[in-house]
């Protein structure tokens, strides 16, 4: 594929914290369009802070990084060009407490088109349409603090779809939700797909990884960068990967008489067979 | 009523900090629920917040021009049978003004009770040259600032009552403040749930591992090392979420969905408000 038509391409791309604490190093990837990448990493193996480099937050330390076929390594510091990004790219941030900030959710999720400049008739629209795509129309009129974690995390999705992105960056989108809702979410990425949106997800969660899916990369949590890449089923496989890289870890439980080990998820999912 | 040993031993256990963390976020809920009432379907709560809050500035002028007692007393009534018609209970009402009126404003007025001349009614004493005595011009000048407070607060009652924050925010707009400052405002009352909950789970945690007594120097410490922690909590805070607003297209400048049109029914309700705030004051003057 075209250097051009590639949705992000980095190279070499660094990020240390305060100039000290390093959260990425030399990392390189490549995300086409209509890709459901997710992005599996123990924690503090850097992945939420990828996500702000991918959106244009962060400026990285040391490499470059293209979006779309323009280089926007120092787009942090260039408001226009940032405005550009954020046009194309959405984040759904980790705590949607962070993400709701208006007085109320219908606020909330006309912030990002108006801040576009989009005319006020074309706002309403597009944040009806989200509000009604993330199934929390309904809650239009209600205070962030009325809402539980699974509505709070619909409607900051939903602020981010109202500016109709093309790609859509979420950080741990699943983490701290009931099973219900977290299922229910999970559909809803899926049908993002359907919208032709590249989704750029991480998570830590395996047993979400399937159904959403389609490559994933695995950010190892010592080397701060990624350490494989490649189909669901093929990386799902790879134990002794998994492992290595914190996703997994044994697990002792008995049969009977029997001591048995296994690895194991950090969500609950079993990874093995009994013979 | 007697208090059973496990109270007693929580109510010595909490500290003063603790207890008015305690306090601040009961009083943060019940700000929560009292939005209960502005989202019935009453009269008051139908009307533009422009309109109501518009409505409330004059009338608070009035309020605080008018000298006649039995005047005051009408628009209390008033403002009172507006109250139980728009679905608000009385005792939500009255607790806001006749427990508050008492507490804050008779403290403030009680030493104008011995200031004010006039003809001496009561005389309590004298303190070395000065005669401690309570005149006539005193007690009027005293119920008229006292009436004047109770009418404005149960305004500023129904006010709140009847319109939920957000919406009375967006009304803010009627007296051009910038939008910038209503934005830092809403903000502001978003977070303040937010680092209160957070301040009261660290007072809970501390509680769950605290067993028997801690000395007074050991508290004191905790509660630095609460402040320290909240604060940089709240810096962490702020930084992102301010990454959350720039991540949308946030450059500094604010844009804001235009507010609705008022309705018919809006300019009759403001217009009623007006004459009869102007009668109110011409009766006042002719007397």
């Amino acid at each position: 594929m075209e250097s051009s038509e590639l949705v992000f391409r980095l190279e070499g791309v660094s990020y240390r914290y305060h100039g000290r604490h390093l959260a990425l190093d030399r990392v390189d990837l490549v995300v086409e369009p209509g890709e459901q990448l997710v992005i599996l990493g123990a924690n503090g193996s850097g992945k939420s802070t990828l996500l702000k480099i991918l959106d244009g937050l962060y400026r990285p330390t040391s490499g470059r990084i293209w979006a779309f076929g323009e280089e926007i390594t120092d787009v942090a510091d260039d408001p226009e060009g940032a405005r550009w990004l954020h046009r194309r790219v959405g984040l759904v941030f980790q705590d949607p407490d962070v993400q709701l900030f208006s007085p109320t959710v219908y606020d909330d999720v006309a912030f990002g088109p108006l801040q576009l400049g989009w005319p006020q008739e074309q706002v309403r629209q597009y944040v009806e349409r989200a509000l009604r795509a993330m199934e929390v129309a309904h809650l239009a009129d209600r205070a962030p603090y009325e809402l539980s974690g699974g509505e709070k995390k619909r409607v900051a999705i939903a602020t981010v779809l109202a500016m109709d992105p093309e790609v859509i960056l979420l950080d741990e989108p699943t983490a701290n939700l009931d099973p219900r809702t977290r299922a229910a979410l999970v559909h809803l990425i899926q049908g993002m797909r359907e919208l032709g949106k590249t989704v750029i997800l991480t998570t830590h969660e395996l047993d979400i990884v399937p159904s959403i899916a389609t490559r994933v990369v695995v950010f190892g949590d010592q080397e701060r960068r990624p350490v494989a890449s490649g189909h669901p089923d093929e990386i799902l496989r790879d134990v002794e990967l998994l492992g290595r890289t914190n996703l997994i870890h044994e697990h002792l439980h008995w049969h009977g008489e029997l001591a048995h080990t296994h690895p194991h998820g950090h969500e609950g999912e079993h990874l093995h067979e009994h013979r | 009523m007697t208090v059973s040993p496990v109270r007693q031993r929580q109510r010595k256990r909490k500290g003063f900090v603790e207890r008015t963390v305690t306090g601040v976020g009961t009083a943060v809920e019940q700000t929560v629920y009292s939005e209960t009432y502005a989202r019935q379907d009453g009269f008051l709560q139908r009307v533009d917040p422009r309109a109501k809050l518009g409505l409330f500035a004059l009338a608070l002028l009035v309020v605080g021009l008018v000298h006649d007692l039995a005047l005051l007393a009408g628009l209390w009534l008033l403002l009172l049978g507006l109250g139980l018609a728009t679905r608000l209970p009385f005792k939500v009402i009255a607790l806001r003004t006749l427990l508050g009126v008492p507490l804050f404003a008779g403290v403030v007025a009680l030493p104008a009770l011995f200031l004010i001349d006039g003809r001496p009614l009561l005389s309590i004493g004298s303190l070395g040259p000065v005669t401690l005595a309570v005149s006539d011009r005193a007690i009027l000048s005293v119920t008229t600032f006292l009436c004047r407070v109770s009418v404005s607060v149960t305004l500023a009652a129904l006010l709140v009552l009847t319109t939920r924050w957000a919406d009375l925010l967006k009304a803010l707009r009627v007296f051009r403040v910038p939008d910038l400052f209503i934005i830092i405002l809403g903000m502001t009352y978003r977070y303040v749930f937010l680092l209160l909950r957070l301040t009261e789970n660290l007072f809970l945690g501390r509680a769950s591992r605290t067993v028997g007594t801690t000395s007074a120097s050991e508290q004191r410490r905790w509660v630095g090392a609460s402040i320290g922690t909240l604060m940089s909590r709240s810096l962490k805070l702020s930084t992102d979420v301010y990454a959350a607003m720039v991540a949308r297209g946030f450059s500094g400048e604010v844009r804001t969905l235009t507010a609705c049109r008022m309705r018919d029914e809006d300019w009759l309700f403001v217009s009623l408000g007006v004459v009869l705030l102007g009668l109110a004051w011409l009766v006042d003057l002719s007397r």
